[in-house]
């Protein structure tokens, strides 16, 4: 089974800043904007567990990943189910973070 | 000859992932004469190079530097085999270079000794340079009794061989 986290995972995210990776955390949401050449708004991440080391966070979903896309990355089109579109250029998807090696931001 | 278009002019629809190649930015570069440009993007820092071939249309190449598969993606129009076979040509691919293809991609083929190795070498390739996906795969492909996600997987073309 994908684990008591979600069906889907895991997968890991590098690229975010301290403060964003703590709000994905914390609200379980997962937003993303369309990628270049392309008007559909898209959560992305990375295929498997966060590396030993980096910086970064780990996370499952329910959602199912979008099928065609290169190995080593996973990608949530908005329109496919469970993606949850906010507006034109922005949509969401939910996630269980399990590991978060982002320094937490100073309140 | 071939045209440079900068990253920051990506034309719309040139979103379709459609080979993984072994190759670095330099090897395409020196293969096409295609010069990547270092930036960001939703997964992080990134290399991006895009060229229009004579009287046709572009592609696109893209390397993530903390991507799990290590490698570049070459990006194309949705179903356009043409500058696929193009740039497959212009690189002289071989198997070695090839980790993964799309469902449905098939490389030029000069002979049929070619195109056996280009098969074999995909899937061979993929099988090891996948292995990181391993842990995740099996728990996706073993989870609920329903079987959804096996049998979506293969109606979406994803090729679970390649995976496993």
């Amino acid at each position: 089974l994908g684990g008591k986290h979600g069906k889907f995972g895991p997968y890991h995210h590098r690229a975010k800043t301290d403060e964003d990776a703590w709000s994905i955390q914390q609200t379980g949401e997962l937003r993303g904007t369309p990628r270049r050449g392309s008007g559909i708004p898209q959560p992305q991440a990375f295929d498997g567990p966060l590396p030993e080391g980096a910086i970064g966070f780990e996370f499952y979903t329910d959602v199912e990943p979008h099928g065609a896309t290169a190995p080593g990355y996973v990608r949530w089109m908005d329109g496919d189910p469970g993606v949850v579109s906010i507006d034109p250029f922005n949509a969401m998807i939910r996630v269980k973070v399990v590991k978060n090696t982002h320094r937490k931001p100073a309140k | 000859m071939n045209a440079q278009i900068p990253v920051s002019d990506w034309p719309f629809g040139l979103s379709e992932d459609a080979l993984l190649l072994r190759l670095s930015p330099e090897d395409i570069s020196a293969r096409t004469s295609a010069v990547f440009e270092a930036g960001s993007d939703d997964l992080g820092e990134v290399e991006s190079a895009i060229i229009r071939r004579e009287h046709g249309r572009e592609i696109a190449f893209q390397r993530h530097k903390h991507a799990p598969v290590p490698g570049t993606v070459v990006i194309r129009y949705a179903g356009d085999d043409s500058s696929l076979k193009w740039i497959a040509k212009q690189l002289g691919l071989t198997s070695h270079d090839v980790i993964w293809s799309a469902p449905g991609v098939h490389l030029p083929t000069s002979s049929a000794k070619t195109k056996t190795t280009v098969i074999a070498g995909i899937a061979a390739a993929a099988a090891s340079a996948l292995a990181l996906a391993t842990t995740s795969q099996k728990r996706r492909a073993n989870r609920g009794p329903d079987g959804r996600f096996a049998s979506t997987q293969r109606s979406k073309g994803r090729p679970r061989k390649q995976r496993a």
